[in-house]
C-alpha cells in the first residue's frame, strides 16, 4: 500500500501523445519504491479543463495538466507562451519556458496565488495550414482565404495578411474542409494524422507557427505533504521528463508527417521568405501582450519578461 | 409570511422571463451566426458566449420558480401511499434536504464569483467576454431558492401540524403542463 | 479517509434511502456525491468540486443545445402545428381499421420532428385526440395507451433531449446519435400501426370505424397545413445531416424556424410567449439539477475508482456481450419503474457505458439502446412517466389501471422494436455511418 496515492487530472483523452506524462508517474512511483503512486484520470473525469487548475489548488486533485488558455485571467504570464509568431520551433519554446521559470519570479508567484507548483510544460507540434489547394505556401494565396483559428492572438496574426479566422473545434475540421467551410486548417502533424484531415486537405504548407502547450502542475497542498527527499525525486524527474518530451514529440511529428504523405498527403515549406513578410504584415504580438498587461496594472513586469524573451529567441 | 411569498414569486417569474428573453437572443445570435459564417464569411462574434452566459441565467434564474411549481423530479412510490401527515414530513424532508444542498452550493458560489469579480475573469478568444456576470447570476439565483426553501419548510410544518393536503400533487414533474391543459 | 468499498456502501444506502423518501432526484445525487467525496478524499476535495462543477456545466455551449431544443417544442406547440397535424392525419388515415389510434401515431411522430420532450407530446394529444376517439367509440384504454406510446416516439425522433444527455454522459458526437434515433424511431412508428390494425382486426368492437366521410377538398386542404413540420424536419435534420451546423445551432435554427411560423401565423402572444418561457424554463432547470447531481456523483465515483472496479469485475467473469446487455436492459427497467429516464441515464451511464464499450457494442447504437430503454420505461407501472401524464391531463375520467392496461399492447410492441434494433444494428448505424466520415 502506497503511502501517497496521487490523482492527476487530465483534461485529454488518454493517447500516445501523452506518453512523457504517463512516463513521469511511472518513474516517480519507480523511484519512491512504490512510496508514491499516481493514477491519471483521463478525458476530464476529475474536473474539465476549466476546473482543474482550481481543484488542483484547492487540493481536490493532487495534479493537473492546465491549458493556459482556459485561466487566462489568472495566469496571464504563462499564456504568453501560446502567443504565435514568438518562438521558431516548438523545441524554442521550451527552452525559452525552462529559462523563463528560472530567472523570472512572475511566472512561479503567478501559480503560488492558484496554491499550485509548476513540474514540466508539453511542447506543441508545429502548426500547419492545411487544405485542398497547393497555394498555402504564399502570403498572396492566403488572402481571402478561411483558415481554422482559436484563442485572441492567432486571429490577429490570419487577420493582418487578408485571412478570415474561423474559431472551429479540432473535431469539427475535417468536415468543415469537405464542405469548403473552411479553407485551410491550422493544426499540427499529429493531429493532422489523428483527424485524417490529409483526406479532404492534401495540401499542408509550414511550419508556420511554434507554441507551447500545457502545464503539469502539482498542488501545492499535496506538495507540503511530501517529505523533503519525495520533492526533490519530483523535481529531478520533472527536469527529465521536460528533457524527454521535445525528442519524443518531434519523432510523434515526423512519423506523423511521413504516414500521411504515404496516405497520398503533400508537405510544402513556408517559405522564410513569405514568413517573414507574414510577420512584418503582422502586429508585434507580444509589444500587445505587454500594452493589455499594462492596464492590468503589471506593465513593467511584462516587459522584463518580453526583454528577455526577445534575447533568448534572437539567435 | 403572504406577502413575502408573493413578492418571491413575482421575482422568481421575473428572472425566468428574463431568462427567457436570454433563450430567444441565444436563438437569433446562433443563427445569424451560421448564416453570418457560411453565407457572409462574417461570424457573429460574441455568440457563443452569450449563448453560454445565457445558460447560466435560464437554469439558476428559473429555479425558484421550478420550486414554486414544485418540477423537481422524485420517485413518488412512497409519497403517494402517504396521508396529508405523512407527505407533509416528507415534504419537509426534501425541503431541507434542498436547503443543505442549495446551501453548500450557494456558500461556494459566493467564492467562485467573488474571486472571479476581483481578477476580472473573461473568456480567451478574440472578444474578451466577461464570465463574472454568470458566476454572479449563479449565486444569486441559488439565494432566491434558499429563501423560497425556508418558507416551503413553514408551509409544510403548518400542514405536518394541521393534517391538511397541501395542493394536488399528482405529477410535480409536469404541473406546468397538466395546470395549462385543465384550462 | 474511508476505502472506497465502504464508502460507496454507505452512499448508496444514503442514496436510496433520500431516494425513497422522495427527495428530488438531483438533490439526492448531489449530496450522495458530496457525501462520497468528503468521506473517501476529504472535505476540502467535496467543497472544491461543488464549487467548479454548477458552473462549467451550465455555462456550457454544448449544453445549450437542450433549453433550445426545448423552446424549439414550445413554439412549435404555440404555433398549434399538433392540431393541423392531427387534423391531417385524421382526415386521411382516420377510416383505417383503427384509424384514429394510427392518426395519433403518426401525428404524434410528426410532431417528434419539432419536439424533444415525450411528455409534451403525451400532454398535448391527449388534449386533442382522446376526445375525438373516445367520441368515435375507442376503448378509452386503448385511446389512452396509445397516445401516452406514441408520446415516446419524440424521443428516437430528432431533436431529442434524452439523445442529447446520452452524448454529454458519454462523451459521444451530438450530430451522430441524433441521426441515429431517426429510422429506430420511424420503425418504432411503423411497429405501432401494425399492431393497431392487428388490434382493429382482433376486437373491431375496441376501434370502431367512424361513419363521416370527409370529403378530398378538406383532406387536401388540411394537409397544405402541415407544411411547418415539413420545414422544421428539413431545417433540423437536414441541417444536422449535411453538417450545415452544429447541434447547438440546429437548436437555435430550429427554435428561429418555429419562431417564424408562430409569426406566419399570427399566433404570437406575449401571453404566449410567456407560457412558453415557463414551459422551457423550468423544464430546462429540472433537467440540469439532475445533470449536476449526477455529475457530483460521477466525480465520486471516479474518485473511488469504484467503476474500475466494478467493470473490471463483471468482464473478469468473461460472459458473452449480451448477457451484458441482458443485464443492461433489466437494470434499466427495473430502474425504470421508479426513476424518470434522465436520472437513469445520469445514475447508470458511467458504470455501464464503459463495460458495454469494452464488451464490443458500438457507443452510438447503445445510445439508440438506452433511449428506446428509456421510452419502455415511461410506460411502465408503478412509475410510468408518461402514463401519469396522459391520465392527468385526460378530459375524460380514467383511472390510473386502465391507462397501465391501456399501454400494454403498445410496451409488448416496444419489447418487438427493441429486439429488431439489437438484431438488426445497421437500422440505428445506417445514417450516422453515412455522415460520418
Ligand atoms: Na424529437
Ligand atoms: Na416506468
Amino acid at each position: 500500500e502506497a503511502e501517497f496515492k496521487l490523482r492527476w487530472g487530465h483534461y485529454l483523452g488518454n493517447s500516445k501523445f501523452l506518453v512523457p506524462e504517463q512516463n513521469f508517474a511511472k518513474a516517480i512511483e519507480e523511484r519512491t519504491n512504490g512510496r508514491v503512486t499516481i493514477e491519471i484520470a483521463y478525458a476530464g473525469a476529475l474536473g474539465k479543463g476549466n476546473e482543474i487548475l482550481t481543484l488542483a489548488g484547492r487540493g481536490a486533485i493532487d495534479m493537473a495538466s492546465v491549458v493556459p488558455g482556459y485561466y487566462a485571467d489568472q495566469l496571464r504570464f504563462w499564456k504568453a507562451f501560446q502567443i504565435p509568431f514568438i518562438f521558431n520551433s516548438s523545441k524554442q519554446a521550451i527552452e525559452v519556458s525552462i529559462a523563463s521559470y528560472k530567472e523570472l519570479p512572475m511566472f512561479k508567484a503567478e501559480l503560488d496565488k492558484m496554491n499550485v507548483r509548476f513540474l514540466f510544460h508539453q511542447p506543441l507540434g508545429e502548426y500547419y495550414l492545411t487544405g485542398p489547394s497547393p497555394d498555402c505556401d504564399t502570403v498572396d494565396g492566403l488572402k481571402g482565404k478561411k483558415i481554422r483559428s482559436f484563442g485572441a492572438d492567432i486571429p490577429k496574426a490570419q487577420s493582418a495578411i487578408g485571412a478570415v479566422p474561423v474559431t472551429i473545434g479540432v473535431g469539427d475540421i475535417y468536415e468543415a474542409l469537405q464542405r469548403g467551410n473552411l479553407d485551410y486548417s491550422f493544426i499540427n502533424a499529429g493531429n493532422i494524422l489523428a483527424t485524417k484531415i490529409y483526406e479532404p486537405g492534401k495540401y499542408s504548407c509550414g511550419p508556420i507557427m511554434s507554441i507551447a502547450g500545457h502545464l503539469i502542475v502539482i498542488g501545492n497542498r499535496t506538495w507540503d505533504r511530501l517529505p523533503k527527499d519525495i520533492q526533490d525525486i519530483f523535481l529531478d524527474q520533472a527536469a527529465k521528463s521536460q528533457a524527454e518530451y521535445i525528442p519524443f514529440l518531434d519523432k510523434v511529428e515526423s512519423d506523423a508527417k511521413a504516414e500521411i504523405e504515404a496516405n497520398g498527403g503533400v508537405f510544402k515549406p513556408f517559405p522564410a521568405a513569405e514568413m517573414a513578410k507574414w510577420r512584418a504584415a503582422a502586429p508585434d504580438m507580444l509589444e500587445g501582450w505587454v500594452k493589455d498587461m499594462e492596464g492590468k496594472g503589471q506593465g513593467a513586469e511584462a516587459a522584463q519578461v518580453a526583454k528577455r524573451w526577445r534575447e533568448l529567441t534572437a539567435n | 409570511m403572504q406577502l413575502i411569498s408573493k413578492i418571491l414569486e413575482r421575482l422568481a417569474l421575473a428572472v425566468l422571463l428574463v431568462g427567457g428573453i436570454g433563450m430567444l437572443i441565444s436563438m437569433f445570435l446562433g443563427t445569424a451566426d451560421v448564416i453570418g459564417t457560411q453565407v457572409l464569411s462574417q461570424p457573429v462574434p460574441g455568440a457563443r458566449e452569450i449563448t453560454e452566459s445565457t445558460m447560466v441565467l435560464i437554469v439558476f434564474g428559473a429555479l425558484t420558480y421550478g420550486q414554486i411549481r414544485r418540477s423537481h423530479i422524485r420517485v413518488e412510490l412512497l409519497y403517494t401511499r402517504l396521508p396529508p401527515r405523512g407527505r407533509a414530513a416528507l415534504d419537509i424532508l426534501a425541503d431541507l434536504c434542498g436547503l443543505l444542498f442549495f446551501g453548500l452550493l450557494l456558500w461556494q458560489a459566493i467564492n467562485e464569483a467573488e474571486f472571479s469579480m476581483q481578477i476580472g475573469e473573461a473568456t480567451d478568444g478574440l472578444i474578451r467576454f466577461p464570465l463574472y456576470p454568470a458566476r454572479i447570476i449563479l449565486a444569486t439565483g441559488t439565494a432566491l431558492l434558499l429563501v423560497r426553501l425556508v418558507l416551503d419548510v413553514v408551509v409544510d410544518l403548518g400542514h405536518l401540524i394541521a393534517g391538511t393536503e397541501i395542493e394536488q400533487r399528482i405529477d410535480p414533474a409536469y404541473a406546468d403542463l397538466i395546470e395549462s391543459d385543465s384550462k | 479517509m474511508l476505502d472506497p468499498v465502504t464508502t460507496g456502501f454507505i452512499v448508496a444506502g444514503v442514496l436510496f434511502t433520500l431516494l425513497a423518501l422522495g427527495v428530488h432526484i438531483g438533490i439526492s445525487l448531489g449530496l450522495g456525491g458530496i457525501l462520497g467525496i468528503y468521506l473517501a478524499i476529504g472535505p476540502d476535495a467535496a467543497w472544491a468540486q461543488l464549487a467548479t462543477i454548477p458552473f462549467s456545466t451550465t455555462n456550457s455551449f454544448d449544453l445549450a443545445v437542450i433549453p433550445l431544443f426545448i423552446l424549439m417544442g414550445s413554439l412549435a406547440t404555440q404555433a398549434s402545428l399538433t392540431t393541423d397535424l392531427y387534423r391531417a392525419a385524421y382526415n386521411w388515415l382516420g377510416r383505417l381499421p383503427g384509424g384514429l389510434a394510427i392518426a395519433t401515431t403518426m401525428a404524434s411522430a410528426a410532431f417528434g420532428a419539432a419536439c424533444g420532450s415525450t411528455i409534451v407530446n403525451a400532454a398535448i394529444f391527449t388534449r386533442m385526440a382522446m376526445p375525438e376517439m373516445v367520441r368515435f367509440g375507442y376503448d378509452k384504454r386503448l385511446s389512452a395507451g396509445c397516445i401516452a406510446a406514441a408520446g415516446t416516439l419524440a424521443s428516437l425522433i430528432p431533436p431529442s433531449i434524452l439523445m442529447v444527455v446520452y452524448a454529454i454522459i458519454t462523451e459521444q458526437s451530438i450530430a451522430q446519435l441524433l441521426m441515429a434515433g431517426l429510422l429506430p424511431g420511424l420503425l418504432s412508428a411503423a411497429v405501432f400501426v401494425i399492431g393497431i390494425v392487428a388490434i382493429a382486426k382482433w376486437r373491431p368492437d375496441f376501434c370502431p370505424k367512424p361513419d363521416i366521410v370527409i370529403p378530398w377538398k378538406e383532406r387536401w386542404e388540411s394537409l397544405s397545413h402541415v407544411w411547418g413540420i415539413g420545414f422544421l424536419f428539413v431545417l433540423v435534420i437536414g441541417g444536422i445531416y449535411f453538417g450545415w451546423f452544429i447541434p447547438t445551432y440546429a437548436g437555435a435554427i430550429g427554435a428561429f424556424g418555429a419562431f417564424l411560423i408562430v409569426l406566419g401565423k399570427r399566433r404570437l402572444s406575449v401571453g404566449g410567449m410567456v407560457d412558453t418561457f415557463k414551459d422551457a424554463g423550468t423544464t430546462t432547470t429540472v433537467i440540469f439539477i439532475i445533470v449536476i447531481g449526477g455529475m457530483l456523483f460521477a466525480r465520486f465515483l471516479t474518485y473511488t475508482g469504484l467503476i474500475h472496479t466494478i467493470s473490471d469485475g463483471l468482464l473478469a467473469m468473461q460472459l458473452s456481450p449480451y448477457v451484458y446487455l441482458l443485464a443492461f436492459a433489466v437494470l434499466y427497467l427495473i430502474l425504470g419503474m421508479f426513476v424518470e429516464p434522465i436520472a437513469i441515464m445520469v445514475m447508470t451511464l458511467p458504470v455501464m457505458f464503459p463495460i458495454l464499450v469494452k464488451a464490443g457494442f458500438d457507443p452510438i447504437w447503445l445510445g439508440v439502446i438506452s433511449v428506446k430503454l428509456a421510452e419502455i420505461s415511461l410506460l411502465t407501472p408503478p412509475v410510468g412517466l408518461n402514463v401519469y401524464v396522459v391520465r392527468s391531463s385526460s378530459p375524460i375520467p380514467l383511472t390510473l389501471e386502465e391507462a397501465f392496461a391501456g399501454v400494454t399492447p403498445f410496451v409488448l410492441m416496444d419489447l418487438v422494436t427493441l429486439g429488431l434494433l439489437i438484431a438488426f444494428p445497421a437500422i440505428s448505424l445506417f445514417l450516422p455511418k453515412l455522415m460520418a466520415y
